[in-house]
């Protein structure tokens, strides 16, 4: 059956439980990568910034809800700018 | 214990059978900074194969979500603990030559109720339940079992990295369910490397469940025998008429909506490795680019699955579930070379099994820096043939992108 109590120590019961590694470094990563991924594919920043609003999309979507709107237009930002700079096209 | 080469771990090691290497073998290789779990690859295996009775709880392909989830439950951590368990503090990596034991090696030393050919358990029923049980699947109240909970329910939400690890049968070089299987029942076809089930000789003891360090091979309690993904063989040998009789791409390959996965049939030299097939895709990405890695090299079984490592994922835990070669995968991805960039176009462009691809330059589009180092984008044209050198696909690295208006939404 399904728990509701999670034991932190046991080794295989992951669920629910924090993992070390998380830093505010790897979630901006996280993040630009799937907005790379996406500005690679040829979408606009609006198109991006949806992925990250919608709750199904569960990893674009943590990032959002932890850093909000702000920070996720920063990266896309971040990410429009090295994918399809303006400057310097032929 | 016979000798065998493997290349993954870069030594020799022991393997209950000879070695015998297929003329071509079925590779996969799966983009994981791609993969968002739409879970519509394991749909289109679920309704193609396993929708009949006895085989409910079947998934041949599956999507979990990693570090969290398991098809079935905690199969890559168990087996991991049994292999620490049998070599402590052994199970490390010298540069690319894996020194702990593999599955076949650690079994000698294994001390448990019988003996075993492979390493391995077998999973529990409940741990089979649902291809991504807690992450995708809804729960049921508590203490009311069967029912949904129709005021809804509240899956897991992680406040940490994590990500998807699409897995079918890696149809491997050095099966652990062949090995394990005692009446000789599962083979790999000499043509394409595809490891099967013979249905007559299996006698449904699981020893191949237990073996299988994948948890690959599943038993059909209606028919009392073991099944495993096929790799869409009939597809694989032409004889879906859409290709006109060429080898045809898997349904779980071909219906990727993430674009996240490239099936190919590589050539196998007379030394059992892979043969130089320069401009083969899989080739490239696996050996010549090397951005793509096998799963859990450590098991030893030369997986045929390989995968281009998430980026965001801690270094230690890749290492742990790619092997050595993910720093150079992940700054090869991150800032791709003009080839590469032209290669991952290929991924999802066409039903067809590419056999060779061909780049024809392009303009140069921009020049920037991409993760603090020069890059330059070129409009590159790659083009991907079939066995017969018929071109089977055509397309740019600056591909058009094209919105179906609202009206047309639904008119496919």
């Amino acid at each position: 059956m399904p728990k509701s109590e999670f034991d932190p120590e046991d080794p295989i019961e992951f669920i629910g439980v924090q993992l070390r590694g998380q830093s505010e470094a790897a979630l901006r990563d996280m993040t630009l990568c799937f907005a790379e991924e996406f500005v690679r594919e040829g979408w606009d920043e609006e198109k991006i910034f949806a992925v990250f609003r919608n709750p199904f999309y569960q990893g674009p979507y943590l990032a959002w809800k932890q850093k909000g709107d702000e920070f996720i237009r920063s990266v896309i930002g971040d990410a429009i700018r090295m994918w399809r700079p303006d400057e310097g096209r032929i | 214990m016979a000798q065998v080469y493997n290349w993954q771990i870069h030594r020799r090691m022991e393997y209950p059978h000879a070695e015998h290497h297929p003329q071509r073998q079925f590779a996969f290789v799966f983009n994981l900074n791609r993969c968002i779990a739409c879970q519509t690859c394991t749909f289109a295996c679920k309704s193609t194969w396993t929708f009949s009775k006895g085989q409910e709880y079947m998934w041949w392909n599956n999507v979990e979500t990693k570090p969290y989830g398991g098809y079935p439950q905690f199969w890559d951590v168990k087996l991991l603990n049994m292999l620490e368990e049998t070599n402590p503090g052994g199970q490390k990596w010298n540069g690319k030559t894996f020194e702990g034991k593999t599955i076949f090696e650690a079994a000698q030393k294994h001390i448990g109720e019988e003996p075993q050919r492979v390493l391995g358990y077998l999973p529990t029923d409940e741990e089979w339940r649902f291809p991504n049980i807690y992450e995708d699947t809804a729960l049921s109240r508590k203490g009311v079992p069967d029912a949904y909970d129709k005021e809804g329910v509240k899956l897991p939400e992680h406040r940490t990295w994590f990500f998807y690890l699409a897995r079918i049968c890696n149809h491997c070089t050095y099966p652990g369910c062949l090995a394990a299987c005692p009446r000789n029942a599962i083979y790999k076809r000499p043509e394409d490397g595809v490891v099967l089930v013979d249905q007559e000789r299996c006698r449904g003891y699981r020893k191949c469940m237990e073996g299988c360090p994948y948890k690959k091979t599943m038993y059909r309690p209606t028919t009392r025998i073991m099944e495993k993904c096929i790799a869409c063989y009939p597809r694989l040998e032409g004889r879906d008429p859409e290709t006109g009789g060429r080898p045809m791409e898997t349904r779980c390959m071909v219906e990727c909506i993430g674009q996240i996965r490239l099936q190919g049939l590589v050539k196998i030299g007379k030394d059992g490795g892979w043969a130089e097939d320069r401009y083969h895709p899989i080739y490239y990405l696996v050996k010549i680019a090397k951005v793509a890695l096998p799963l859990y090299p450590q098991f030893g079984t030369e997986p045929n699955g390989y995968y281009i490592p998430p980026r965001w994922v801690p270094r230690a835990y890749l290492k742990q579930m790619f092997g050595p070669g993910v720093d150079h995968a992940i700054e090869t991805y991150m800032v791709p070379e003009r080839e590469l960039l032209a290669v991952l176009q290929l991924f999802r462009k066409t039903t067809r099994v590419i056999f060779r691809y061909e780049i024809k330059e392009g303009p140069k589009v921009f020049e920037t820096e991409i993760h603090g180092k020069p890059f330059t984008l070129y409009n590159d044209t790659v083009i991907g043939y079939d066995d017969l050198g018929t071109e089977v696909i055509r397309t740019q690295v600056e591909e058009p992108f094209h919105v179906r208006p609202n009206i047309h939404q639904n008119s496919i």
